[in-house]
């Protein structure tokens, strides 16, 4: 034994105690199987989102030749191409394999989305053929994985942060860890930095791979792509509150977990479905706000909100999307005011046990 | 600082609905004094140890830790203060050597003094081959003897352990027992609440007993044990004694029980000292009882606390 006599301390600063809490919580999550897992779904969704199309024969970009079924119009002709992603000025027809020159006397394609050209005499009964480049455009390439982004969201905070506070009770490292010179809501605001970071990494490199494959594939990348991570964040941020906030009221990891996966999964969409069905826009439901990523794609050109009526059927159909400036705010405010919400909780919380 | 101890606790209640789990309790643990804290399940032990070390709040009283309110500002309360409650769980992703340096950190101390501390006290609770291994493997007495190098790790002026041996083989017990003798001499506070009494009368100076969140009795180890003022004696026989020279013994003025665990051991509890002990052994080498050994078991502790409880309940 070699103890030395007692000796008087002052806890450190908080910032202090907090910079550590996070180092070490980092720690435990580069070590847990949660992150080799959550890794393991980037991966393998990317890959699957991104070979499927090739297996089907879909390239992303490259040159082809087709023949084209010529429908008469009058003294003119058009013809649809089935490839929409053709680029104008790579495009050659011939007829009867002989080249037919490009002006507007001769025939036009339509770069309107409709994959028409349209001929300016009747070449009804010959043989056209069309030979042109393609290439997926970026925002669309990159709008493909986004459809994963939501589901991959509610995976990660339920991975990290879902049992986050309530693990400590059940686990009874609280007896560890609580009677030390550290105040709750410093543990707190250190666990949550870590599971935003962890988090963070992995939509970091969800994003990143969509930026790696989409310049291999078509050599360019989608112009919001860093506007849409930014959305994804902040959506990342309300969504780890809220899972917090199931941490901070449960008394057990599984169920916090199922609740906060089932919650932002099924729950809170089935409320949201039931406000489209009804005409109402439930701008305040955090899941709605899951799209953002992927309509942010489209800043320039934004979508808005419409409202069909189905002939016949005797119902309409309202199809809204988030407002950027208001969502962002009401996202903001989940933060804090789950945020806040869960602190109170962590800190009145009693290990009773 | 004001002459409260160093651990001071005054009209402490915690009330879980309708039930008193501690119930208005006083108690003042003075510097360097090293005091058992006793009672049976229920009692209140694990909860007032529990608001001393801020993982549940009182509801009324207070509780003090080196004249701060641990109950107001636990942060400054608990900076000084080394804590076993219950037996923890680690993160069982970390090593040994990442725990302690982990709850260095968040203790104020320095990264040198960390890795000499850490390394140290894993020599001293015998557990320097495991110090890069992952907890998550470790056995439940290889966790106690981590969180009781985890509580000693900042050289705290206040040691609250509850059941610090539990878990723990003979062997680990008496290393345990050891530690915390070696730490009372080097002058730290020690508030210890054990099941095992003869661990307390080994380890600690002074007792409290509490029962249904009462504080019963609260003195030093040595007048309680004069006030129990009956000791345990046992013998053993050669040969299995008479019904006759049972009953003769037994009736003997100051005896006060008798239990026959065995055909050739009994064991008496008397009243008196040592003058006292020479005349039962006397009567019972009268009653023509073969003694091949006669010893006191110094349960006197024991005994007071079985009349306490029993008073109390």
């Amino acid at each position: 034994m070699t103890e030395g006599a007692p000796i008087r301390r002052e806890p450190p600063s908080d910032l202090s105690q907090m910079v550590t809490v996070v180092k070490y919580e980092l720690l435990k999550h580069t070590r847990s199987r949660r992150l080799i897992g959550s890794i393991a779904v980037i991966v393998l969704i990317i890959s699957l989102i991104y070979a499927i199309p090739l297996a089907l024969n879909n390239p992303y970009a490259g040159h082809t030749t087709l023949q084209v079924e010529v429908i008469p119009y009058g003294p003119v002709s058009y013809a649809f191409l089935n490839n929409s992603h053709a680029l104008n000025d790579t495009m050659v027809i011939h007829v009867n394999g002989t080249l037919l020159p490009r002006s507007n006397s001769t025939w036009i394609f339509n770069e309107d989305g409709t994959n028409r050209v349209l001929f300016m005499s009747n070449l009804s009964g010959q043989k056209v053929v069309a030979d042109f480049d393609f290439k997926t455009p970026a925002k669309d390439f990159s709008d493909t994985f986004m459809n994963f982004m939501n589901m991959l969201v509610i995976i990660l905070v339920t991975f990290f942060g879902a049992d986050a506070l309530v693990s400590e009770y059940q686990n009874r490292t609280a007896y560890l860890l609580f009677p030390n010179p550290i105040r709750r809501e410093v543990m707190f605001a250190g666990k949550f930095i870590a599971s935003f970071i962890a988090c963070l990494t992995m939509i970091g490199l969800f994003y990143l791979l969509i930026l790696v494959l989409s310049l291999i594939s078509i050599g360019g990348v989608a112009t919001y792509l860093g506007l849409s991570f930014c959305f994804a964040i902040l959506y990342l941020l309300a969504c780890l509150a809220v899972a917090y906030f199931v941490s901070s009221i449960l008394k057990g990891s599984t169920g916090a977990i199922i609740l906060t996966f089932f919650l932002l999964l099924m729950i809170l969409p089935i409320v949201q479905s039931v406000g489209m069905i009804s005409g109402m826009k439930m701008w305040f439901l955090l899941t709605f706000m899951g799209t953002l990523p992927s309509t942010a794609l489209s800043w320039d050109n934004y979508p808005i909100d419409s409202v069909q009526t189905i002939p016949g059927m005797g119902f309409t159909l309202y199809d809204y999307y988030p407002d950027p400036g208001t969502s962002a705010i009401v996202m903001f405010a989940y933060v804090v005011i789950f945020v806040v919400m869960s602190i109170f909780l962590f800190r009145r919380k009693e290990l009773t046990g | 600082m004001t002459s409260e101890g160093i651990i001071h606790i005054e009209n402490l209640t915690k009330q879980f609905g309708v039930v008193k789990a501690v119930d208005n309790l006083s108690l003042d643990v003075k510097q360097g004094q090293s005091v058992g804290f006793l009672g049976p399940n229920g009692a209140g032990k694990t909860t007032t140890i529990k608001i001393l070390t801020h993982l549940i709040n009182a509801t009324s009283g207070k509780a003090h830790m080196m004249g701060v309110d641990v109950t107001k500002e636990p942060r400054h309360a608990l900076a000084n203060v080394g804590a076993v409650v219950e037996t923890p769980e680690f993160y069982p992703f970390l090593t040994p050597i990442e725990t302690l340096s982990y709850l260095g950190r968040i203790r104020g101390m320095k990264p040198s003094e960390i890795s000499s501390r850490s390394e140290e006290l894993l020599h001293t609770v015998k557990l320097t081959e495991w110090k890069d291994k992952r907890i998550g493997k470790f056995s439940k007495g290889m966790k106690q003897r981590l969180a009781i190098a985890q509580a000693l790790l900042h050289e705290p002026e206040i040691l609250i352990l509850d059941e610090p041996t539990s878990g723990l083989d003979p062997r680990g017990m008496v290393e345990i027992r050891e530690i915390l003798n070696h730490l009372r001499t080097e002058g730290y506070t020690i508030f210890m609440s054990s099941h095992l009494l003869p661990e307390v009368q080994e380890v600690c100076d002074s007792v409290a007993v509490i029962d249904y969140g009462k504080l019963l009795v609260y003195d030093s180890v040595e007048k309680l044990s004069k006030m129990a003022n009956m000791t345990r004696i046992e013998v053993y026989l050669a040969e299995a004694p008479s019904k006759e020279a049972v009953e003769r013994v037994a009736r003997f003025k100051f005896v006060k029980n008798i239990e026959r665990p065995s055909p050739m051991i009994v064991y008496l509890d008397y009243t008196g000292e040592v003058e006292q002990r020479y005349l039962l052994l006397k009567e019972m080498l009268d009653a023509d009882m073969k003694v091949i050994s006669f010893n006191p078991r110094g349960l006197a502790l024991e005994n007071l606390y079985m009349q306490l409880i029993g008073d109390s309940r």
